[in-house]
Formats: structure tokens, C-alpha cells, sequence
């Protein structure tokens, strides 16, 4: 089913919407919340949690033209939060490398306050994103939106995991340089 | 913010992005390979087609065919004003190659198009290989050091105990075979020697002011010819009126006399023609601009030279007319030439691939990120980045690419390309094969704390060889090993 056609589903409160949404894009959610969670029973409850969160946030918000995107923000919102509650000392000890990296994008770390908002953060990280080379910001959002493993994104890409670190690490110092030099304190 | 809530934050990147990102892009081929899709080449300069003087009166119809020239040769109009475009038209068309701009739009000109080329595998080396490597190597240096011949500069300096003043007192060669001098050559007294070439019936020696003395560095440039013995056959200092000027390369031509490449106030290029008795018997001069110009090598009809850091080679006759630039270079890579060989109508030209970093200055850092990672992980943790983890960050940084272009037109036909290595040597065998020994990086160390470079990258060297063709027929490991700084 088209993805405005599930979205008519959800705006009409139909509970189609869910299996229709679920069978269109379940395994991809679930595969999602699986490289964050590692672990599989969660990662169908947190499949489950995004059906649920959608459908409520369905409306006010008609994603018509990016569902996938919208449910697997969800997923992801959710997996990290998951993630962190249950401690779970595997995938915390990803999440704390991610969480390391992402703070060498950030010029003043220390700083208390926090004086940006999210909608001026989004479009800083968004206008970033968009002077990247495809593949960079490929391998930037499999990283830090989907939170891959360097090694499972240097075999989708076909690239050396050494060449993924670098590009990452060029990204990290090319962000960190644009929200300075833009103005933005993070 | 700390980082995990900026990692929380990354749920707003683009829809369109995530989007995007969702699924991995299909495997690439090894192999065969369309490396290059934008691997240039151009004709800059076709002097046979006899171009007519065009003299226009009205600027503006001069002005539609300049633009029309420049688009019929696929020329570079970047950076140019209208003016410039008239007068680099009017430059080239009535040949007489005087303005300044005209080698700039030479060297700016690039045209696009597919290259197809093979890309020569060597498996990553094991670390059953990098330690049989290093022991080799210690070997290796001993052994060497007592067969090699070769020649040493030496520079002598008395000091002046009123002044405490080290006062240049002249320049010398030594000849070498493996630790015992073989000879000591006369001292020359009025310029400091940097760079000799082995010729055949002696030594060719050049330099300019010694670099203790005031003044400018390049005031002026000189030449030295040795026999075979060490003795001074005869001696030239450059007398063209610049203020400043060096010798970048002399090449012996086929009758016994020199070819003397010089560059004069650093925007001239100069090639002077001394006969086998050091008489100069012509010179030419051609303001380029601010370009350097390395290495040459004779062909028939004249000389290719490279231009330093330009990713270009010239093509200029005997008497100093630069017939042709050709400039090669990829969307997202730079390529350095390390070595060139002109064979069966062919320029063969060894170079190494860098990727392009905006943020780095062209060929100064091409592992500026390396380092910078490098030096993080030093600063942060305490720690060295490990051999292991290092040699396969720099190879993954080199690859040794040889361009195989045509004489005439420079277009790049095809390429050689050997990933996780640096640079090459071409030459010539006895049956007249093209042999290309290229360095394969087999491991680097991180070395903070020596003052002149970050890392050293130890490389064993391969050996290829191309039939007269232009076919690969062979390839082997050599017992050579080399080393380089970065």
C-alpha cells in the first residue's frame, strides 16, 4: 500500500493503518531497533512501542511523503531510550562511543547552558548534512541516525573500515568547525 | 550539551537523508574499473593547425571568437576577464606566447572524459610479513651500505673567530663505493653545489649562492662540469639579467651537450642549450606565471617537463617553445608525478593518488587527517596509535597510479593502479620493456616525538613490466625496501 493511503488510514483512526504500516516497514523498524538494542524480544517491543507512538502522533503530524523516516525516528528514539534504561552493558558501551564521538562535534561541551533549540539544531545538522558528498553523509547518518557499527558500514559500503573512521572523524571536526563558525553554541 | 544528547539529537536529520541512507549502495567490482570518470586530459595547444593572425576591430566580435576558440579547444575561461580572454586568444593564435595569463589557461584547461583502467591487487600484508620484513630490512641497510656507489655534496666553512661568522669557503663532490672515497673533486669556490647529474663522461653539477651568505638565496645560478675523475672540465654562472634564478634540471642531449632548465625571477620558465664545451649557444624565455617545473625527460623533438605541484606536464621544443600542457587530474583526487618515461610514442607517467582535502594545503598534508586522528588519540588517551591500526590508515590514503598518455595529444589512453602504494621509478629495460617498481606500503609507526616528521612508512618495492605495447607481462616482489617521512 502507498504510504499516503496508510497515512489516510491513521488520519481516519482506522487500525488497519498499524498492520498495513507493520507489514510494509516492519522488518526494516525491527532491524533498526535490533542493531541498537542487540537483542531481539526487544527489539519487537520497541516495533510494537512505534506503532503505538505513531499512532498517536498521527495527527496532528500527516507524513505522508517520508512515513519510513518518521516511524524509524520513532523506533529510534525509542530503542536508545531503551537501551539506556535497561543498562544493557553491551550496547550501553556502543551508545557511550557514539555519545564520545558526538561530542567532538560540540565547540563548547562544557558549557551548562544550553542556548540553542532544537529546531535551530535540527537545521544547523541538517545544512551540514546538505554540503556533504553523498556518500560522506551516507556514511554520517548510518553512523549517528541508524548508529551502525564502523564494520558493518564499511561492508555495506565496500570501503575499509580505516577509510570509514577517517571519513567519520572528518565529519565529526567538519561539524564541530561549521556550528563555530555559523555561530551556533550547542 | 554533552555528547549523548547531541546523539539523541540526530533523530532531526532530514527525512529525505535518513531516507537516502536506508538501503547500501551495491557492491563495486574490483578489477577492471572505470576509475577515473573524470580523469583529464587536454590538448591545450595545436601549433601544426596554423592559426592565422586574427585582427578584429571591434571588440566585442573578437571577443565571440576568443570565446569560440577557447571553446573549440576545450580551454579554461575560469578566472578570466574579457580582456584576458582577448589577449590569451591573441597570444596563442598569433603565437607568440608572451602574456602571463595564456600558461595559466594552459594549466586550468581540463576536459572530462572515461578512462578505463586495471587495478593491480596486492594482498594487505600479515604480520608474519611485517616482522620478516623489519628483520630483512636491518639486513638490508648493513648490506647496503658497503656495495652502493655514490656521491656525496660537501660545502666547507671557515670560521671567522672575530665575528664568530662561518664564512663559505667552497663546494666539492665525493665519489663513494659502498664506505670508501673514491675521489674528491676540485672545490669550486663561488657557488654551493645542490644537485649533480651523472652524465656520460663525468659529472654535471649545479647550485647557486651558499646559503650562509646574505643576499637572496637564488641570486644567481651556476654550473660545474666534472670528468670522470673529479676534475674540473668547466664552469658557467647563468648571466640572464634576472634578479633571482635557479636551475631545476639539466639534461644530457643525444650529441653530448645540456639542455639547462632554469627559472628566472620565479615566473619565467628558461631553457638554455650549452654545447658538450659549456658555451651557451641559445636560450629562451617564457613568462608562465607562478609555476614551478621539476623533472624532464628528452623526446624525440623535445622535452616533457614536469610542472611541480600542478598535477601538468609541458611539452616544449628544443629551443624552449612550449608546445603543449597537459593537466591530469580526477574529481576527488590529486595526482602527484614521481617519475616519467617517454617510450614508443607514449608518456608514461608515474604518479601517486591522494584524495583531495579542501581543508589542506595541495600535497603538504596528504595525511593531515591521519595526523590529526593520530594526535587525538595521543593528546586524549596517552596512547600511540598502533602499527596495526596505522599501516592500514595510510595505505588506505596512497595508491600508485601510472598514466599511460600520448605524446601527441596527452590524452590519458588507459592506467595502471596498485592500491596501498606510494610512489614509482620508471625505466627502460636491456629488451626495451618499460619496468615500473613501485613502493607497497608494509608498515608505518607513529613517531611524535622526532621533530620532522609524524610517521614512518616503510614500503617493500614491486617490480611491473609492460612489453613495448604498453601490455603488463610481469610482476614480482623485489628485494628493495624504501622508507619516507610524513
Amino acid at each position: 500500500m502507498e504510504d499516503e493511503r496508510i497515512v489516510e488510514l491513521f488520519l481516519a483512526r482506522d487500525e488497519a493503518a498499524i498492520s498495513q504500516a507493520a507489514e510494509k516497514y516492519g522488518k526494516r523498524l525491527r532491524s533498526l531497533s535490533y542493531g541498537i538494542v542487540s537483542d531481539m524480544q526487544t527489539a519487537e517491543e520497541c516495533e510494537n512501542d512505534t506503532y503505538l507512538e505513531a499512532w498517536n502522533a498521527i495527527p496532528p503530524h500527516e507524513p505522508r511523503t517520508y512515513l519510513y523516516a518518521f516511524l524509524a525516528r520513532i523506533t529510534r528514539h525509542i530503542s536508545l531510550n531503551c537501551c539506556r534504561d535497561r543498562h544493557r552493558l553491551k550496547r550501553d558501551a556502543q551508545i557511550c562511543e557514539l555519545s564520545a564521538e558526538m561530542e567532538q562535534c560540540i565547540p563548547h561541551p562544557n558549557d551548562a547552558e544550553c542556548l540553542m533549540d532544537e529546531i535551530l539544531l535540527g537545521d544547523a545538522i541538517n545544512k551540514f548534512l546538505g554540503v556533504l558528498d553523498e556518500q560522506k553523509r551516507n556514511i554520517f547518518v548510518r553512523r549517528y541516525w541508524y548508529l551502525d557499527s564502523i564494520a558493518d558500514i564499511a561492508k555495506g559500503f565496500g570501503l575499509s573500515e580505516a577509510k570509514v573512521k577517517i571519513t567519520l572523524f572528518r565529519c565529526r571536526n567538519r561539524l564541530r568547525d561549521f556550528l563555530e563558525k555559523e555561530g551556533y553554541n550547542v | 550539551m554533552r555528547g549523548h544528547e547531541l546523539l539523541d539529537k540526530m533523530e532531526m536529520i532530514d527525512p529525505v537523508y535518513v531516507e537516502a541512507a536506508s538501503v547500501f549502495p551495491p557492491k563495486k567490482q574490483n578489477g577492471l574499473l572505470k576509475r577515473c570518470a573524470a580523469l583529464a586530459a587536454c590538448l591545450v595547444l595545436l601549433l601544426s593547425a596554423g592559426f592565422g593572425t586574427y585582427a578584429y576591430a571591434a571588440e566585442a566580435k573578437e571577443y565571440r571568437a576568443a570565446v569560440q576558440f577557447f571553446e573549440d579547444y576545450d580551454l579554461s575561461m575560469q578566472g578570466l576577464t574579457r580582456y584576458e580572454i582577448r589577449m590569451v586568444y591573441r597570444d596563442i593564435t598569433s603565437k607568440s606566447f608572451s602574456y602571463s595569463k595564456t600558461a595559466e589557461v594552459f594549466i586550468n584547461s581540463i576536459s572530462s572524459g572515461t578512462v578505463e583502467g586495471c587495478e593491480i591487487l596486492l594482498d594487505n600484508p600479515t604480520s608474519k610479513d611485517i616482522a620478516a620484513f623489519w628483520e630483512y630490512y636491518h639486513e638490508k641497510i648493513i648490506l647496503d651500505a658497503s656495495t652502493q656507489s655514490y656521491y656525496r655534496i660537501q660545502n666547507e666553512y671557515v670560521r671567522d673567530e672575530g665575528y664568530d661568522y662561518r664564512e663559505f669557503k667552497g663546494s666539492y663532490l665525493e665519489k663513494y663505493e659502498g664506505k670508501n672515497i673514491v675521489w674528491r673533486s676540485a672545490t669550486v669556490s663561488d657557488f654551493s653545489i645542490r644537485h649533480y647529474h651523472v652524465v656520460s663522461d663525468g659529472v654535471i653539477a649545479y647550485g647557486g649562492p651558499p646559503p650562509l651568505s646574505p643576499g637572496k638565496l637564488d641570486a644567481y645560478a651556476s654550473i660545474v662540469k666534472f670528468d670522470k675523475n673529479g676534475r674540473i672540465v668547466w664552469e658557467k654562472r647563468l648571466t640572464h639579467g634576472f634578479e633571482e634564478e635557479y636551475i631545476t634540471e639539466i639534461v644530457e642531449n643525444a650529441d653530448g651537450s645540456y639542455a639547462v632548465f632554469s627559472r628566472g625571477d620565479s615566473k619565467y620558465f628558461c631553457l638554455s642549450q650549452y654545447s658538450a664545451l659549456g658555451e651557451e649557444i641559445h636560450f629562451r624565455k617564457t613568462e608562465i606565471g607562478d609555476i614551478g617545473f621539476d623533472q624532464v625527460v628528452p623526446f624525440d623533438g623535445g622535452y616533457i617537463v614536469e610542472c611541480k605541484y600542478a598535477d601538468s606536464i609541458m611539452k616544449v621544443d628544443y629551443e624552449g617553445n612550449i608546445l603543449a600542457s597537459f593537466s591530469y587530474e580526477s574529481e576527488d583526487e590529486q595526482y602527484l608525478i614521481t617519475d616519467m618515461v617517454v617510450l614508443n610514442g607514449q608518456i608514461y607517467l608515474s604518479t601517486y593518488a591522494t584524495r583531495k582535502d579542501q581543508n589542506a594545503p595541495k600535497y603538504l598534508y596528504e595525511l593531515s587527517y591521519v595526523h590529526h586522528y593520530a594526535a587525538e588519540l595521543y593528546r586524549n588517551e596517552g596512547v600511540l596509535i598502533s602499527n596495526e591500526e596505522l599501516t592500514p590508515m595510510i595505505r588506505d590514503v596512497y595508491t600508485a597510479v601510472l598514466l599511460v598518455c600520448d605524446l601527441r595529444t596527452g590524452k590519458v589512453d588507459e592506467f595502471y593502479s596498485v592500491p596501498g602504494a606510494h610512489e614509482g621509478k620508471l625505466s627502460i629495460n636491456s629488451a626495451g620493456n618499460l619496468i615500473w617498481r613501485v613502493e607497497n606500503i608494509m608498515s608505518a609507526r607513529h613517531t611524535p616525538t622526532r621533530s620532522f616528521a609524524s610517521f614512518y612508512i616503510m614500503c617493500s618495492v614491486w617490480q611491473y613490466t609492460f612489453d613495448q605495447t604498453g601490455a603488463l607481462i610481469g610482476q614480482k616482489k623485489t628485494d628493495e625496501v624504501t622508507s619516507f617521512d610524513r
